[in-house]
């Protein structure tokens, strides 16, 4: 709100301000510091919140710690930082974070127009709707004409869902605030006849409305999403590290090591776990 | 230096040789030396910036403000879609903010007049309902008065299929209140302009009463005459045409209500916040001013025979707005600037469309300074605009 535009013209400032801070690899400038700092979501459950120990929880932010240790070899060497839609590629742009997991989906536009790269995707999402089971006569997307929208602002789905009622022709009328709970309150409130996000957020959000059994997900998906960790244009070692951080972690998964099994995994005679986890040596595939 | 002694005039025009001791060039140098360092300080940003801005590859420049917007705005004034262009888009929320900035300013100021006087009230109730209404309203920040407000407006209302319809034509839900208002007639227009007339005559009555109160003392019946030409131009031109009385009705028509006006809950919290709010800092303004002006005024009005009305005309107001406008200009500029907190709960002000055409564009510092500049011309207008009649008000000292 208006702390979010303070912060946002105090990113312009620092872009004005600093000279050469950028000019460096971003590995020297994270190792000199001691920790990475990750711009996450902060609001989103199954992605980046902490939960009520205080406690940092979800896939981006266990990105964040997959590339803590991977410069360091421990995974606590990591700051998270909050941003919402609206802050974030601005965060990432005057190096207020080194790297952004924050479910922000890859798009040609971000790539060229914003000055960054994206690394692996790390979730395949689409958009979807949801909406309250009272309203017996939506069971489709394209029943929603002349419907009223709750959506995030600064969003790929601000973009996807108009793009989608004017391919359709229906009507729309946008409800757009900024912050993620204030926006559901509004929806359960019944301030909106639908909330459209991505299909990933609209089930956490449903997993904390009221009644959660008041609500169904349409099964139209309305558009590709796919969610990846961001770093700034330019920095190719910064980009390999992040990249190769995600592959690693996919890959562990599909070899079956976890955090729990790890030194079980070490005696594993599998020849790829082996790779993997370095028991023979000098081969990185 | 006295006249009729050229000699030491000419000594120390002489002594004063070394012209860089000379305050006046002293003085232009400094100046100049200022100005530079502030030049070459706002270079350095902005070369820094476009260089930063270069190496990371980031797009800069006002280009994007032609290409299609592709989102759609919540409520406009003017005729707006996805497929038209950021300025368009742009456009609409400067228009928005207008809207909430000007009903805002207009409701407050009456509203918070009112406050003040019955603040200052003889009866004990009344000034203490005021003084309670102040102190709380001025206590709570105003971003938690628009969410309790926006949430009072979508939890408390129902739905639109089960809309309240305390009057007939007039319905309330959590989509809004929607009126009924009548369809549109050419008589409209001829109405209009009759009222325009209306303005006008009154405004040579006044002087002309003025002016021949002056001269004989007689007084004429300004403010019953005015009202009646003000009310019945328009009516005779209504009644001449036709008295064409066709309404637009609102009628549920899949989601939502169609035809009538609608006031979205979004704008009826921010108004709502923004008014109540800023009209208890009014209202002390104008308690203050009304204070200011001496008890021996009013008494010495009363002495002459002035009825209690004319004391307050002529002589309390004219006074007191001299120490009310000042203060009263920096509310109304609080109040256009606080509007900006629309964003928080949904109204598509400025603010909001310019931060998702910063998003969509990724242009931050273009965004930024467009929502700066905005802001500032608001601000200087008002404060022309209040200057100026400020300045009109304190002519009427003696």
């Amino acid at each position: 709100m208006k702390l979010s535009k303070l912060w946002l013209l105090v990113m312009a400032v620092v872009v004005a301000l600093s000279g050469v801070a950028f000019a460096g690899p971003t590995l020297d400038n994270v190792k000199a510091k001691g920790f990475v700092q990750v711009g996450v979501n902060g609001e989103l459950f199954g992605f980046g919140k902490p939960d009520e120990k205080g406690v940092w929880r979800g896939l981006d932010v266990d990105t964040g710690r997959a590339i803590a240790a991977a410069v360091f070899g421990d995974a606590s060497k990591i700051k998270f930082i909050p941003l919402t839609a609206v802050q974030r590629f601005t965060g990432l742009q005057s190096g207020e974070v080194d790297v952004l997991c924050r479910n922000a989906t890859q798009t040609l536009g971000r790539d060229t127009e914003l000055g960054l790269d994206f690394a692996q995707v790390n979730y395949y999402d689409g958009q979807g709707f949801l909406v309250s089971k009272k309203n017996k006569k939506i069971k489709k997307a394209k029943d929603l004409n002349g419907a009223t929208v709750c959506v995030l602002p600064g969003t790929t789905t601000e973009l996807n869902v108009a793009d989608y009622f004017r391919e359709n022709k229906m009507k729309m009328k946008p409800v757009v605030i900024e912050s993620n709970a204030e926006l559901a309150k509004a929806f359960f409130a019944g301030r909106c006849d639908v909330l459209t996000s991505d299909a990933s957020q609209l089930a956490g959000t449903r997993a904390v409305a009221p009644k959660p059994d008041d609500y169904i997900i349409l099964p139209d998906i309305i558009s590709k999403e796919p969610l990846a960790p961001a770093v700034r244009h330019g920095d190719n070692q910064w980009k390999d590290i992040v990249n190769y951080a995600v592959l690693a972690m996919i890959e562990a998964e599909d070899l079956g090591i976890n955090s729990k099994n790890v030194d079980e995994m070490l005696k594993s005679a599998t020849p790829a776990v082996q790779r993997f986890l370095g028991v023979t040596p000098g081969q990185h595939r | 230096m006295k006249k009729g002694n050229p000699v030491i005039s000419a000594e120390h025009t002489a002594q004063r040789a070394a012209w860089f001791n000379d305050p006046k060039i002293r003085a232009i140098l400094y100046q100049i030396a200022v100005l530079g360092i502030v030049g070459l300080l706002g270079y350095y940003l902005f070369h820094n910036t476009v260089e930063n801005l270069k190496r990371q590859s980031i797009a800069t420049g006002f280009g994007f403000l032609n290409k299609e917007a592709s989102f759609e705005v919540g409520e406009s004034l003017i005729s707006y879609s996805a497929a038209d262009p950021y300025i368009r888009a742009l456009l609409v929320g400067v228009l928005n903010t207008i809207k909430v900035a000007f009903i805002g300013v207009v409701l407050t100021i009456i509203l918070g007049t009112f406050l003040g006087i019955a603040r200052l009230s003889k009866n004990w109730l009344v000034s203490k309902l005021a003084a309670v209404y102040i102190e709380v309203m001025q206590d709570i920040p105003i971003l938690l008065q628009l969410f309790f407000w926006y949430s009072f407006f979508y939890d408390i209302l129902p739905s639109p299929g089960e809309a309240l319809e305390p009057l007939n034509g007039v319905f309330m839900s959590n989509r809004g209140l929607v009126f009924a208002v009548p369809e549109w007639h050419p008589a409209y227009a001829t109405m209009a302009m009759a009222f325009v007339a209306g303005c006008i005559a009154v405004y040579f009555m006044r002087r002309w009463a003025r002016k021949r109160q002056e001269r004989t003392g007689q007084i004429f019946p300004v403010f019953t005459l005015s009202l009646g030409i003000m009310i019945g131009l328009p009516l005779a031109a209504w009644l001449l045409a036709g008295a064409p009385l066709k309404m637009s009705f609102p009628e549920l028509e899949g989601f939502n209500f169609k035809g009538g006006l609608n006031m979205s809950p979004e704008f009826a919290a921010l108004l709502l916040g923004l008014v109540l709010y800023t009209a208890a800092f009014v209202a002390e303004i104008v308690r203050a001013g009304i204070q200011a002006i001496g008890k021996g005024q009013t008494e010495a009005a009363m002495a002459i025979g002035l009825k209690p009305g004319q004391v307050l005309s002529l002589v309390i107001l004219p006074q007191a707005l001299r120490v009310i406008i000042p203060p009263l200009t920096s509310q109304m500029l609080n109040l256009t600037k606080n509007s900006s907190l629309a964003v928080a709960i949904g109204f598509p002000d400025f603010v909001s469309v310019a931060s998702t055409t910063i998003n969509q564009t990724g242009q931050a510092i273009e965004g930024i300074s467009l929502i700066m500049v905005v802001y500032l011309c608001f601000s200087l207008l008002t404060s022309l605009f209040m200057n100026w009649y400020n300045k009109k008000m304190a002519l009427v000292e003696r």
